[in-house]
C-alpha cells in the first residue's frame, strides 16, 4: 500500500511538472524517483540487489536539486556524487573482492556511519540554504524545501536507530505533494497578475507601480527604471539613474511594441517563474502606457486652457480696441462733420461745408483701415489665393509665390492661412533685413501646408513675439500646429498646417 | 456721353446717377447686379459703365468679373471700376488687355465731383483712370535693392505719379499750374532716366509706366 502511494504520487507529480515545465528536470527526476522505488520493491523480489538503493540516490540528487533542477554548486555536486558511490559501494565491493582480499571492506563495514554522516551534510546544506535564501526564494520554495528536510531529517534520524522506516516511507509522499503545492501557488501568483492591471487601472502613479509589483512577485526589493529618451538611459522614479544592479538580483526589460519602456529589477529566484514575471512586465507596460497616454492628454489639456484663455483674452482687447476706435475717431468725426453742416445750414459759408466734406472722407478712409484690420476684403473677395497674391503685390520685399489651392477651404481656415502669411512676412519685414522671401501653399493629404521661408538673419523667437504667439494660438484653435525654426543666422521658416477636408 | 451704372446700394446709385446727370452725362441705365449690367450694356452699348466691385448675389467680385466680360466683349465701352478698396492687384486683372477705356477708383472719388466727372469722361474717351492709391502702392513698394526713383527730382516723381493715374500732359499741367511744355520735359526726362521708351498714346504710356513699377 505504501509502495504503491510512493510510486503513483511521485510518478503522477513527476508527469504533470514535466508537462507544466519541459525544460525543468524535476518532472523528469521525480518520474525516475518513482520508477526506482519500483524497481528497488521488485529487486527484492528478483534478487537483484544491488540495484535496490538506486531510488535512494536519485531522491538525494532530487532533493538537492529542488526547485529548479539543477545542482547549482559544487558541493552540491559533490554530495550527490557521494550519495552515488556510496549507493553503489556494495556492488563494487562485490566486483573486486577476490577471495580474503577486500580492498574495500574498511568502507563496507563504516558503511553506515559513513551514510549517516552523508545525510547529515545533506541536511546541513538544506538548513544553510534555507537561511541564505531570499524572502522571495523562500516562499517559492518553502513546501518543497519543508518536505525534503521532514524526509532528510528521517532519514538520517533512521540510520542510527533502524526504528523510523515506516515514518520515513510515509515521509516520501509528502516531497511530490508539496512540490505540487507549490505549482499551484505560481500559477495563484500568475492569476494575482489580473488583480494588479485592475489595481493599476485604479490608481496608474508611478510610485504605486512598485508596491503593488512588490505584492504582486512577493519580492519586496523590486525597482522599476524608466526609460529616458533623453537620457538614453533608464532612470527610477524621480529621475535619478539607476543604481547598480546587485549580484542577487537580475534585471528584466519590458518593451512594448520594440520601444524600450522599462527595466524591472528583480530576485535572481523569479527566474523559475517567467510566466510570472513576463505576465507583469505586460500590466507594467500596459500601466505605464496608460499613465504616459494620460499624462500626454494633461499636458494637452493646459495647453489647451491656457490657449483657450488667450484667445478669449485676445478676442476681448481686439473687442475694445475696435470699440475705442469707433468711438474717438469715427464717431467724434461724424459728429464734428454734422455740426459743421448744422452750422452751414443757416449761414452762407461755403468753407464750411467744404470741412465737413473733408471730414466724412478722413473718417471713410479711418473706417477702411478699421475693417482691413477686422478681416482683410479681399479675402472676402478673391478667396487665400487673390489675398495672397494682393500680399505679394503690395510687399516691399519680393514674395515667391507658389499658391497651389484654388477655393473649397472654409473661409475660417482661409483667414488662418492668411493672417500665417502676413504675420510671417510682417516679422520677415521688421526683422530678418532680406530682400526676399518664399511662400508655398498647398495640399498634403488633408492638411493645408502653408509655408513663409526667408534668408535672412534668422533668430525669431516665437515665445517672446506675441505676434508669432498668437498665431500659434489661431492655428492651434483650428486643430493645426505652427513650427517657427530659425536659427541664427540662417533664415526663418514659419510652416502651419491646417485640417482642410472638404 | 451715354453711361451706365452698376451699384447694389440704392442710395449711391441715385446718388451717382444724379451726380453724373447734373454733369450733363446720359445716364442710360442704373442697375443693381452684374447680370442687369452686362444686359443693360448689350441693350446700350454705352460710352462707360460705372461699376461697384461688391454685388449680389455672393458680394465678393461679381463687379471685377463683369468688368473684365466687358473689357473684351465691347471694346468700346470705357469701365471705371469703384470700390471701398483698392487693390493693385485687381489693378493688374483689369490693365490685361491694355490700358484704354480702363479705370479704377476708390468711391470716396466722386465727392471731388469735379475730377471724378473728369475720369469718367477719360475712360469713356479711350483714356485711363487709376486711383493714387494704387499708383502710390506701386511707388511705395520699392522692390528693387537700388532705388530706381532716386534719380528722380521731387517734381519728376509727382509728374510720374500724376502720369501713371492716367492723366494728359494738359491735365497734370493744369494740376500742377506749370505750362505743358515744362511737363513735356519732365516726361522726357523720367523716361530717359526709367529707360522707357515713350509713347504718344497717353493710355499707352500709362502702361509703360505701370509696367515698370510692376516688374
Amino acid at each position: 500500500m505504501v509502495l504503491v502511494v510512493v510510486v503513483a504520487s511521485f510518478v503522477t507529480v513527476g508527469l504533470v511538472a514535466w508537462r507544466v515545465r519541459p525544460r525543468n528536470r524535476i518532472g523528469p527526476l521525480m518520474m525516475a524517483v518513482g520508477l526506482a522505488y519500483l524497481l528497488c520493491d521488485l529487486s527484492v523480489q528478483i534478487g537483484a540487489r544491488y540495484v535496490a538503493s538506486l531510488w535512494l540516490g536519485l531522491l538525494a540528487q532530487l532533493v538537492l536539486a529542488m526547485p529548479t533542477g539543477r545542482l547549482s554548486s559544487s558541493t552540491q555536486r559533490a554530495l550527490v556524487a557521494c550519495a552515488y558511490v556510496v549507493i553503489l559501494l556494495p556492488a563494487i565491493d562485490a566486483a573486486t573482492r577476490s577471495g580474503d582480499h577486500d580492498p574495500l571492506g574498511l568502507l563496507m563495514a563504516w558503511k553506515q556511519w559513513i551514510t549517516f554522516g552523508l545525510s547529515l551534510a545533506f541536511l546541513i546544506v538544506q538548513i544553510v540554504r534555507w537561511s541564505r535564501a531570499s524572502v522571495t526564494q523562500r516562499r517559492l520554495v518553502a513546501p518543497v524545501l519543508g518536505s525534503c528536510l521532514v524526509v532528510t531529517g528521517l532519514f538520517v534520524l533512521d540510520k542510527p536507530t533502524q526504528h523510523s522506516e515506516l515514518a520515513l516511507k510515509l515521509a516520501l509522499p509528502l516531497i511530490p505533494i508539496c512540490y505540487l503545492i507549490g505549482l499551484v501557488y505560481r500559477r495563484l501568483d500568475r492569476a494575482g497578475v489580473a488583480g494588479l492591471v485592475v489595481r493599476l487601472g485604479d490608481v496608474p502613479r508611478i510610485t504605486r507601480l512598485s508596491e503593488e509589483l512588490a505584492a504582486t512577485l512577493h519580492d519586496p526589493g523590486v525597482r522599476l527604471g524608466f526609460w529616458a529618451p533623453a537620457r538614453d538611459d533608464y532612470v527610477d522614479a524621480d529621475g535619478q539613474p539607476m543604481p547598480p544592479v546587485p549580484a542577487d538580483r537580475v534585471v528584466t526589460r519590458i518593451d512594448r511594441g520594440g520601444r524600450r519602456i522599462a527595466i524591472l529589477v528583480h530576485d535572481r529566484a523569479l527566474l523559475d517563474e517567467p510566466e510570472l514575471v513576463s505576465a507583469a512586465c505586460a500590466a507594467t507596460a500596459l500601466a505605464l502606457e496608460n499613465e504616459q497616454l494620460q499624462a500626454d492628454l494633461r499636458s494637452r489639456l493646459r495647453e489647451l486652457v491656457a490657449s483657450r484663455a488667450r484667445l478669449v483674452h485676445a478676442a476681448e482687447s481686439g473687442r475694445r480696441q475696435l470699440e475705442r476706435d469707433l468711438h474717438d475717431g469715427v464717431q467724434q468725426r461724424l459728429l464734428a462733420a454734422a455740426m459743421m453742416l448744422g452750422r452751414a445750414e443757416h449761414g452762407t459759408d461755403q468753407a464750411l461745408v467744404t470741412e465737413a466734406k473733408g471730414t466724412v472722407l478722413a473718417t471713410l478712409a479711418e473706417l477702411r483701415a478699421l475693417c482691413q484690420g477686422i478681416h482683410p476684403p479681399v479675402l472676402t473677395e478673391r478667396g487665400l489665393p487673390g489675398a495672397l497674391r494682393e500680399l505679394a503685390d503690395t510687399a516691399p520685399i519680393l514674395l515667391d509665390l507658389d499658391v497651389t489651392v484654388g477655393v473649397g477651404l472654409s473661409p475660417e481656415i482661409e483667414s488662418v492661412a492668411y493672417y500665417v502669411v502676413a504675420e510671417a512676412l510682417t516679422n520677415a519685414i521688421k526683422h530678418a533685413d532680406t530682400a526676399q522671401a518664399e511662400v508655398r501653399v498647398d495640399r498634403q493629404g488633408p492638411r493645408l501646408v502653408v509655408r513663409i521661408e526667408d534668408h535672412g538673419r534668422g533668430g525669431a523667437d516665437p515665445k517672446s513675439g506675441s505676434g508669432l504667439a498668437g498665431l500659434a494660438d489661431r492655428v492651434a484653435a483650428m486643430g493645426g500646429e505652427l513650427v517657427v525654426t530659425s536659427p541664427v543666422g540662417h533664415g526663418t521658416t514659419v510652416r502651419a498646417e491646417l485640417p482642410c477636408e472638404s | 456721353m451715354r453711361v451706365v451704372i452698376a451699384e447694389d446700394s440704392t442710395l449711391l446709385r441715385e446718388g451717382l446717377a444724379r451726380l453724373l446727370a447734373e454733369a450733363g452725362f446720359d445716364v442710360v441705365a442704373c442697375v443693381g447686379d452684374a447680370d442687369g449690367l452686362l444686359a443693360a450694356t448689350e441693350r446700350h452699348r454705352p460710352d462707360v459703365a460705372v461699376v461697384d466691385i461688391r454685388m449680389p448675389p455672393t458680394r465678393t467680385d461679381e463687379g471685377l468679373r463683369a468688368a473684365r466680360v466687358l473689357r473684351t466683349r465691347y471694346p468700346d465701352t470705357g469701365v471705371l471700376v469703384l470700390s471701398q478698396y483698392v487693390r493693385v492687384s485687381y489693378t493688374e486683372e483689369l490693365l490685361e488687355g491694355g490700358a484704354a477705356g480702363v479705370g479704377y477708383l476708390l468711391k470716396d472719388r466722386v465727392s471731388d465731383v469735379g475730377e471724378f466727372t473728369a475720369a469718367v469722361r477719360r475712360v469713356g474717351d479711350g483714356g485711363s483712370a487709376l486711383d493714387p492709391v494704387v499708383v502710390g502702392q506701386l511707388i511705395d513698394r520699392r522692390r528693387r535693392p537700388e532705388d530706381p526713383f532716386a534719380g528722380l527730382t521731387d517734381r519728376e516723381r509727382t509728374v510720374l505719379g500724376l502720369m501713371a493715374e492716367g492723366r494728359t500732359n494738359r491735365a497734370i499741367s493744369e494740376r500742377l499750374a506749370v505750362a505743358e511744355r515744362t511737363v513735356e520735359k519732365h516726361c522726357t526726362a523720367i523716361f530717359g532716366k526709367l529707360g522707357l521708351t515713350a509713347s504718344p498714346h497717353d493710355h499707352r504710356r500709362v502702361l509703360a509706366v505701370l509696367r515698370y513699377l510692376n516688374a
